[in-house]
């Protein structure tokens, strides 16, 4: 073994117990001391089950059949107690919620140094470096409730840190992260290459962080290894990543099309920023003509289906979730709502389906007060899908769960058996009609979800965060779902984080930030409005900025709207 | 403000520095107490102390009134039980029931008598639990020198109930979107819509169960070996006074009882 390779993977074959499918197949792979690298692929291609193999909790913690070897620092992890392996790596997952075991921020970190049996003094040492080292000082006393998402996630990492491991492996550390939380984690990974040369393990849907900063991406389909390169090598293979169902970076896919289609050999190296964007355009003899713009009001009636007037709403607790919000939502429109964690998004779609009522103000739904109208009565009209499926399935079967509103409304069976039908043959779920909602994978749990929904013929859906922990290939599956329904004339709202689907599909865009509307507009406008954004913690998806940079009178939405704007000037 | 499960609200008094094991031991003092006394004027003398005590310890009195509700359901229960089902021989009776059960002046005395006692513990768990954190249970525990696993599961469980209280608003809200009344119906009915709320919130806990233990191994949880502490738990010599103080008042009030008949109720028993 290589003096500086700290981890490696030897013929690695894995399945879980009662699985027949072998979820990771021959992986082989070598990480060098000081490295970050990246790993990729769609849901389902076994990269929570590779970091678990690469920790020593696969085959230790878990039950299944291996075959092949994992080395950390030389020693095999299959042949060494679990908690030696442990003493070198650190593992960072998911879900900062699940992670914060204890009550308090200091004993969060402290933990895992109380397990080693450390003493006092070393434990409070290592502790308060951890701290300082995420930039969470001053938030020994706070408790898990008190924390933002990016917070507690940047605590799960000092909680790691604190064991002092050489190597540190984050799966999907910022999928349940708001662009703020998002930045956070990679600011703190940053820290931890440049101030602390330590060996870096990532899993992440967001490719553009990585593409700035991974030194190698391995990239993980249907648990095989089909390459392992440096970013600008591995991106640069669009058609490839996308058909795996991983999405490049969008300067990197406009330039990539921009050769492959235009036939001009525009740069030597694919750019992975948009600076490097922005540097390769301005050598090239092109000109931007901006979009014809359609005006996204013409489809929109006068009349407002919704309605919010000077609405103030303030949770038991005291906290004032929502402040003097004035909003009009239109029949036919498709609304994005974007903006940190606790900026009054989810407070504000609760109020347009009557689980919340305003404190202040008044919040009409289709003409009718929501204080003078029962839940029920308005999710007739107005339906809301939740961020996680799981929360919203409750029956025994596929079928039931479509049913189950349709029968509390007391419609007749013959009635009830044409909508569910009709629902799971348009959500492509008929052939699951009898399977109980648990079985299905998360992106189906998704879109049964919004059947449910959908059976009861509301005329606005309001989906929460559809895409949080979704690859792209599901995010935008979900997305065309909700598309569709738009074009069919129902009115969406979504409340999402993922600006690139927000710039791609959504018609108008609410920035909220601190309980209040901060801009309301045309997708294409407020994506402009850096400053406003820039509030609330938001950045545009790196083709807005490209074109932005070039011309700031020109907002651009999508690569494919990106190749029709730029002329070439001979 | 920062409250935590309990209602702690920090604050600046002795009572709030307590130690936790004194504090877990002043929660027990106060339902011991409550249990072993009868005499309904040590009672609600009891109770005017422990007044004295929130405003001592600067707890908003207001705090009480969060279970004022509940108070009075459990008052009026002990009242009627009483009066309705009770043959407690008095000075006067006034009113015999057809089914042979009697209402005297003793009968409303011991009701209150009864009423006291309830008071005292759900005056005094709440003045306890307004200066305590969930932490300081954990605490408690520890110092108490249980095993470690105990203490960390009542902890994991502090811990994971919010997540479960809000799963369970997500879910019953979810319910109540798509036309289920929860309030209303038969008890059968209700049981029933209460069973496929239970459904998802159990596959969650599952689920989340699945990533806690990779979470816990990842952290190198070690339930059976040597661990150490972050914290010290010195009680020094006035804590030690305080609990050895509230261990013997208990068992000094239950001694009186048992041989000298102090604080039970007058004329115990009624047909000595």
């Amino acid at each position: 073994m290589d003096s500086r390779c700290v981890l490696k993977v030897e013929g690695l074959w894995w399945k879980y117990q009662g699985s027949k499918e072998w979820v990771l197949k021959d992986v082989n792979l070598e990480v060098s001391e000081g490295e970050f690298l990246g790993i990729v692929g769609p849901s389902g291609a076994g990269k929570t089950t590779l970091c678990l193999a690469l920790t020593g909790i696969i085959p230790h913690a878990v039950r299944g059949k291996i075959r092949g070897r994992v080395f950390v620092f030389g020693k095999d992890t299959s042949k060494n107690p679990l908690h030696r392996i442990m003493e070198d790596i650190g593992i960072v997952f998911q879900d900062p919620d699940i992670q914060f075991v204890t009550m308090r921020v200091i004993d969060e970190v402290v933990f895992p140094l109380e397990n080693l049996g450390l003493p006092r003094e070393a434990m409070a040492k290592r502790a308060y470096w951890a701290l300082k080292v995420v930039g969470m000082m001053g938030f020994e006393d706070k408790y898990p409730f008190e924390l933002s998402g990016g917070q507690k996630q940047r605590v799960a990492i000092a909680s790691m840190l604190a064991k002092l491991p050489k190597i540190l492996i984050l799966d999907e550390p910022t999928s349940d992260l708001d662009p703020v939380g998002k930045r956070e984690i990679f600011q703190v990974l940053q820290t931890l290459r440049e101030e602390h040369d330590m060996t870096l393990v990532v899993v992440e849907h967001n490719v553009e962080e990585l593409a700035k900063y991974a030194d190698r991406v391995l990239l993980l389909n249907q648990g095989r290894v089909l390459a392992q390169e440096d970013p600008r090598s591995l991106f640069s293979k669009c058609e490839y990543l996308i058909r795996t169902g991983v999405y490049p970076p969008q300067v990197t896919e406009f330039f990539y099309r921009l050769n492959k289609y235009r036939g001009l050999s525009v740069a030597n190296k694919l750019p992975l920023t948009p600076e490097e964007a922005y540097e390769a355009m301005s050598k090239l003899k092109v000109s931007v003509t901006p979009p014809i713009v359609e005006d996204a009001s013409k489809n929109c009636k006068s009349t407002p289906i919704i309605s919010f007037e000077n609405v103030e709403y303030v949770y038991p607790d005291g906290t004032v979730a929502l402040r003097g919000v004035d909003l009009k939502v239109f029949r036919g429109e498709f609304i994005a709502i974007i903006g940190a964690n606790g900026s009054g998004k989810t407070t504000l779609v609760k109020h347009m389906v009557g689980i919340l009522k305003p404190t202040k103000g008044r919040v009409t739904v289709l003409g009718k007060d929501t204080r003078e109208a029962s839940v029920s009565e308005l999710a007739l009209k107005v339906g809301y899908v939740y961020q996680n499926p799981d929360h919203q399935l409750f029956c025994t079967t596929v079928y039931d769960e479509c049913a189950y509103a349709l029968r509390n409304l007391g419609l007749p069976p013959q009635e009830i058996e044409e909508r569910v039908e009709k629902v799971l043959e348009r959500l492509g779920l008929k052939e699951f009609a009898g399977t109980p909602p648990y079985f299905l994978s998360k992106g189906q749990r998704q879109r049964l979800a919004v059947a449910t929904v959908l059976a009861m013929k509301p005329e606005v859906i309001i989906v929460d965060e559809p895409t949080t922990g979704q690859d792209h290939v599901q995010s935008r599956s979900i997305m065309e779902l909700l598309k569709s329904l738009n074009d069919e004339g129902k009115t969406i709202v979504v409340i999402t984080h993922d600006m690139r689907l927000v710039a791609e599909y959504a018609k108008r865009v609410l920035v909220m930030s601190k309980g209040k509307i901060i801009a309301d507009g045309s997708v294409r406008s407020v994506l402009a409005r850096l400053e406003d954004l820039d509030v609330s913690a938001l950045t545009p998806p790196q083709i807005t900025r490209l074109f932005l940079k070039i011309n700031p009178n020109v907002s651009i939405l999508s690569v494919e709207e990106a190749l029709r704007t730029v002329r070439w000037v001979a | 403000m920062r409250r935590t499960f309990f209602l702690y609200v920090e604050e600046n008094s002795p009572l709030y520095r307590l130690h936790p094991l004194l504090k877990i031991l002043l929660l027990l003092f106060f339902n011991l107490e409550a249990w072993i006394i009868e005499s309904p004027t040590v009672l609600w003398l009891s109770i005017v102390g422990v007044l004295v005590l929130f405003k001592l310890a600067k707890i908003p009195l207001a705090r009480l009134l969060k279970f004022l509700l509940f108070a009075a359901i459990i008052t009026q229960a002990i009242m009627f039980s009483y009066i309705l089902g009770s043959k407690i021989p008095g000075n006067v009776v006034y009113y015999e029931f057809p089914w042979g059960t009697y209402v005297t002046d003793r009968t409303l005395l011991y009701a209150f008598s009864m009423v006291g006692r309830f008071m005292l513990m759900l005056v005094g768990s709440t003045l306890v639990l307004a200066v305590t954190r969930d932490i300081d249970i954990i605490y408690g525990i520890i110092s108490l020198k249980i095993p470690y696993a105990l203490a960390f599961t009542v902890s994991l469980a502090f811990r994971f109930a919010t997540i479960f209280i809000d799963d369970y608003f997500k879910v019953r809200d979810a319910m109540i979107l798509r036309g289920t009344a929860l309030d209303k119906g038969g008890i059968l009915e209700r049981a029933r819509k209460y069973v496929n709320l239970s459904i998802p919130l159990m596959v969650l806990a599952v689920r989340r169960m699945l990533e806690l233990t990779y979470v816990l191994e990842a952290k190198g949880l070690n339930l059976k070996g040597k661990r150490s502490y972050f914290y010290e738990f010195k009680l020094g010599s006035l804590g030690i006074a305080l609990a050895l103080t509230l261990i013997t008042i208990p068992i000094l009030t239950l001694f009186l009882k048992m041989s000298y008949g102090l604080f039970t109720f007058p004329g115990w028993p009624f047909n000595g």
